[in-house]
């Protein structure tokens, strides 16, 4: 109901009105829904199969929160290439690689060849000679009038024999991609391709939420999700649990976990999370 | 007479939306599961018409409230904010330094805080100097600051009260209470008044402190 106050100037009588904001009509239906609604996206919890204690998730220790790196990039980079370079001592071997080539079927902006080309020199690879992950590699890129160094995040090389692939992850956590940085990423990729006969470069780009790169060529870049990421390091994990870095992954996919829980990202669905982690979605 | 509309800090949509942002979150992103129930036909519009309309209102309010902000203490410090990513943070944070081309830049940010059942406008200051820099400050700043407002709270010695700052540990300074018939210009005079007491008590001490 209006309020109506007399004004100290002139007497003049002023009516305070909040009928221009008062509820809509969509939010009265929306409420008087809303319970059934409730109901609903709780038997939907259900639905999903609870984890057990032992999972990631429910850990309260992690590796970088107690850094406060969290949401350090550079960080998370090193990680991932650690996490994907068979080389290291972690005892993973290709795994990792090999499960985030195989969860990238049917996405946007990826072709079954492409995929099947990579999964089939990874099958051929000699590991310790023949893959190269290079975490913040940075290229020399000369131009007419200065030269520039551009940094790929993840660039890995694939040999085998005569044939070759490259993989370049770009990682994103907080920041976004300035105008021309996958452009420019791109670039590198064709001109690396030039020189080594292989296919398709696969192009992904990392995000806590997954979301499309807005440089870059439309139809090159491959959006994944860091829940879609945290499920195949879960399943890593759990196949690799008494390899030496076993205990290290469990610790790092922990910090994935905080860092993509809901007090990290407000909008954020817990349903769309949890069904990325468990391999339920798509 | 004159019809005086006031427009309300937290509209309708925005209210319910911090009531039931969880579950508005999920069914947002999950909308096809509303199929398995039989529900109003015009129910589905009607979510995601009050849905976007509670986002505009928060960037609406945030990016009123810090624009305003800035403007009150142009006279003791100049604030850049960053209005990027308001509706994922539900606030805007910026850089408060005083005028000059070597000044220090302090960390700022205006934030809606939901956390206690109550809607809340959170300010923050995290002067430079990593966390030697805050206790600094806060040693120096709170017997000034006690004397006229309310007391200073360094978030990393009470992480129980302030979980959503353990990441990034600030200074909260001032922390206004909105209720659903607080209108947005009273928040707004309310805050801009407390923001230029602070900052022009505070930023004599900031920049001997660099």
């Amino acid at each position: 109901m209006p309020n109506v106050r007399t004004s100290a100037k002139g007497g003049r009588k002023t009516q305070t009105d909040h009928a221009p904001y008062s509820c809509s009509s969509d939010l009265q239906l929306v409420k008087r829904q809303w319970p059934r609604v409730t109901r609903l996206l709780s038997q939907e919890h259900q639905t999903l199969p609870s984890l057990p204690r032992w999972d990631p998730l429910h850990q309260h220790t992690d590796l970088l929160s107690p850094l406060s790196a969290d949401n350090d990039e550079v960080l998370h980079t090193r990680a991932l290439a650690y996490l994907l370079d068979p080389v290291r001592p972690h005892g993973f071997d290709i795994d990792l690689l090999r499960r985030i080539i195989r969860r990238l079927r049917g996405m946007p902006n990826v072709r079954e060849r492409q995929l099947n080309g990579i999964l089939r020199l990874l099958g051929r690879t000699k590991r310790e000679r023949e893959i190269v992950v290079i975490p913040e590699y940075r290229h020399l890129v000369k131009r007419a009038k200065k030269q520039t160094y551009p940094r790929t995040d993840i660039w890995i090389e694939i040999h085998a024999g005569r044939s070759s692939r490259l993989i370049v992850i770009e990682n994103k956590i907080e920041a976004r991609e300035s105008d021309l940085q996958l452009t420019s990423y791109e670039a590198l990729a064709k001109e690396w391709r030039k020189k080594h006969p292989s296919g398709r470069p696969l192009l992904i780009f990392l995000t806590p939420d997954g979301k499309k790169p807005r440089s870059g060529t439309a139809g090159k870049w491959v959006a994944l999700p860091y829940a879609e990421l945290a499920g195949m390091l879960r399943r890593t994990w759990v196949a690799h649990k008494s390899a030496p870095g076993g205990e290290w992954l469990r610790l790092y996919l922990a910090s994935i976990l905080r860092q993509n829980s809901r007090s990290a990202s407000r909008r954020a669905s817990q349903i769309e999370f949890l069904k990325s982690y468990l391999g339920h979605k798509r | 007479m004159t019809r005086k509309i006031v427009r309300p800090a937290l509209s309708k949509e925005l209210s319910f939306y911090l009531d039931h942002a969880n579950e508005a979150d999920d069914l947002y992103e999950n909308i096809g599961i509303l199929s398995k129930v039989n529900l109003d036909p015009r129910f589905e519009t009607a979510f995601e018409n009050v849905y976007e309309k509670a986002y505009k209102d928060l960037r609406h309010l945030i990016t009123h409230l810090s624009n305003h902000v800035s403007a009150r203490v142009k006279r003791y410090a100049c604030i850049e904010w960053k209005h990027r990513n308001v509706e994922k943070e539900w606030g805007c944070w910026g850089y408060a330094r005083s005028k000059g081309r070597r000044a220090a830049h302090h960390w700022t940010g205006i934030y809606l805080d939901h956390s206690k059942g109550l809607a809340r406008m959170v300010l923050i200051l995290s002067p430079s100097g990593g966390r030697g820099g805050r206790r600094l400050f806060v040693d120096r700043f709170r017997p000034i600051w006690r004397k006229k407002r309310e007391r200073l709270v360094l978030t990393e010695d009470h992480p129980k009260d302030w979980p959503e700052w353990e990441k990034t540990p600030c200074i909260v300074y001032y922390v206004h209470e909105l209720h659903p018939r607080s209108s947005l210009n009273e928040t707004c005079s309310a805050t801009e008044k407390v923001v230029e007491q602070f900052f022009r008590l505070a930023m004599p001490i900031l920049n001997k402190m660099n």
